[in-house]
């Protein structure tokens, strides 16, 4: 029997004791899983790759996180919760681990600025005015493929948001957040994969 | 309006050291006297945040 999934949710019969290997099929159960894993992994959506807890203490001006990007996924997706700064609406900047060349451009909650060939990062988002508890989702594109990859990232906590590109062809399998200025501790950064099947 | 700036002597007192690290994965190493140095001479200038404006 041939999976429903993903066009809907695929139900299983249980075998009870004593029943026969021919009701139901003992084959036909194997193949139902067989084919309901394989398409769970070919329709599986985001796919969890790492979570990175911060630091309480020291406190930090920058958090790397390794090997997340690989070439299992084309696009990834970075949550950032719960994280605690010194600072009120200061800019974080995230970049690829080694470097490179960014150009983007932010909005800050009234202004665009431009981002002209940095080597620091691309604006991601900013610590909360009033509260400086963080959280930001950030869009890696295509980080380990031999091209330009783009980063993108926005606020819930503040009105700032950024986009742009990094020149550099290098494929890549880490990023850096850290702030412009002070410092930040606690939360966590969760890491996931955009299955492409 | 004229925003305010940090000055050297106010990010020190805020960020003496060896209490500013950076951290890869689960280390956390602590900022050498160079690094901090360094990390505190590039923040002076810069402007302090209002709070009160998003």
């Amino acid at each position: 029997m041939a999976t429903n999934w993903p066009n809907s949710v695929q139900t299983f019969t249980n075998p009870s004791p004593g029943d026969s290997l021919s009701s139901p099929s003992h084959a036909d159960q194997h193949a139902t899983v067989n084919d309901t894993v394989e398409a769970l992994q070919q329709h599986a959506g985001l796919v969890f790759i790492k979570e990175q807890d911060i630091q309480t203490s020291p406190s930090v001006s920058s958090v790397t996180v390794t090997n997340v990007f690989s070439s299992t996924f084309r696009d990834y997706m970075a949550v950032v919760s719960g994280v605690q700064c010194s600072v009120y609406a200061t800019p974080f900047l995230c970049r690829y681990g080694s470097g490179a060349t960014y150009y983007g451009s932010f909005w800050d909650g009234s202004v665009v600025s431009s981002i002209s060939a940095s080597s620091d990062g691309l604006v991601v988002g900013s610590t909360g005015a009033g509260a400086p508890i963080v959280g930001m989702k950030i869009m890696f594109g295509c980080p380990n493929l031999a091209q330009r990859s783009t980063i993108q990232g926005h606020s819930f906590t503040s009105l700032w948001y950024g986009a742009g590109q990094d020149l550099d062809t290098t494929p890549q399998t880490d990023f850096t957040l850290r702030l412009t200025s002070g410092v930040f501790f606690n939360g966590n950064i969760r890491v996931y994969g955009f299955n492409n099947g | 309006m004229m925003m305010a700036t940090w000055t050297r002597e106010e990010l020190e007192e805020l960020y003496p050291h060896g209490s500013v690290g950076y951290q890869v994965d689960d280390t956390v190493t602590v900022m050498s006297t160079d690094e901090w140095s360094a990390w505190i001479e590039s923040q002076v200038g810069t402007e302090k945040p209002e709070e009160e404006v998003e």
